[in-house]
């Protein structure tokens, strides 16, 4: 056969492609079908099972984002809980305020925190049991701080 | 002409819709294209769904050609790998002096025909074809370079479905007479 735009390869190649057509969102619905039953599918319960299946996907997806907040905060919560041995129980005044200028000088994010804590009231100004809860605080956020730029 | 195609589209209204319309569409190729059961071919295509919602994709109902390109796109990367590793193991037990499997059939794309072998080809599709206008012209435009079915239904001048159906019919023929080319 004479072809003007195609070789006879070039169209039995063409020909050859038509399985194609089945990812044209054009076929009718009624031709997808017909193409499931002659492969022995049953094109109704292909769809219920399509939906059935995305269904679980997303719910896994859905829980798999939620177990991995879980343990970024159980790791948040660890590295918090650990830099409290920072602030050992026999800490005196004068060793918190020194630590709470030296993490003012060293972590600029800490200092900004330090700074926002000490437009309410100074550190000097506080009690002892503000000024270990202020330092407590301060090197946790140190310690989430840290492990976020490793 | 087109209208029809556009309103089958528009006819997605939700998600869940266009995930049944994309996955019946995604298993049939898949089986046809990729020469795989259909077990075969729906396990391929939750894979690539699976990949695909792991990946942060999103399927808009809108949209069902951009959702349809993207899966087959990771069906055809999941399938080229299943090929390899059956053919690696094929190999290994060939060395371990087993019986090999038999080879998987290449895929169209794969296949190089010569042009003897296309031209009967061809010309025994004619004669299946025998009277079937729509599919004789659909031949002849596909021969012509004009290959997108709404063109072809334009120029043939008949509805997109006659086109879409005549398409499918066609493709029945094609596949017959490439299970004869395997004796040539």
């Amino acid at each position: 056969m004479a072809t003007k735009g195609k070789t006879e390869e070039e169209l039995w190649q063409a020909l050859e492609g038509l399985d194609a057509d089945l990812l044209d969102p054009g076929l009718p619905e009624s031709a997808v079908d017909d193409e499931l039953k002659a492969l022995g599918v049953d094109p109704l319960a292909l769809a219920k099972r399509a939906s059935e299946f995305v269904a679980v996907v997303k719910e896994e997806e859905r829980l798999s984002w939620q177990e991995r907040a879980h343990q970024s905060r159980a790791r948040l919560e660890a590295l918090a809980a650990g830099s409290k041995a920072n602030v050992p129980s026999d800490m005196g005044r004068q060793a918190m305020l020194l630590r709470l200028d030296e993490l003012r000088k060293t972590d600029p994010n800490v200092g900004t925190a330090i700074k926002m804590a000490a437009r309410k009231r100074k550190p000097e100004e506080s009690t002892d049991d503000e000024l270990r809860a202020l330092l407590e605080e301060m090197e946790a956020l140190r310690a989430i701080e840290g492990s976020g730029r490793e | 002409m087109l209208g029809e195609s556009t309103a089958e589209t528009t006819a997605i209204k939700t998600e869940d819709e266009l995930w049944k319309h994309v996955f019946k569409r995604l298993v049939a190729w898949t089986a046809k294209s990729h020469r795989m059961n259909p077990a075969d071919a729906e396990e391929t295509v939750q894979e690539a769904i699976r990949l695909f919602l792991k990946a942060g994709g999103q399927a808009a109902p809108a949209d069902p050609r951009g959702l349809l390109l993207a899966l087959g796109s990771k069906v055809n990367g999941i399938a080229v790998n299943r090929r390899r590793k059956k053919a690696e193991l094929a190999v290994r037990l060939t060395e371990d002096g087993s019986e090999a499997e038999p080879a998987h059939p290449s895929s169209p794309e794969e296949r190089i025909i010569d042009a003897q072998v296309a031209r009967k080809a061809v010309s025994v599709l004619l004669d299946r074809v025998g009277d079937d206008q729509v599919v004789t012209d659909i031949i002849m435009q596909t021969s012509d370079g004009v290959e997108d079915p709404a063109d072809q239904a334009k120029a043939i001048g008949c509805g997109i479905r006659d086109v879409y159906n005549g398409r499918r019919r066609l493709k029945t023929h094609v596949d017959a007479v490439r299970k004869l080319m395997e004796g040539w």
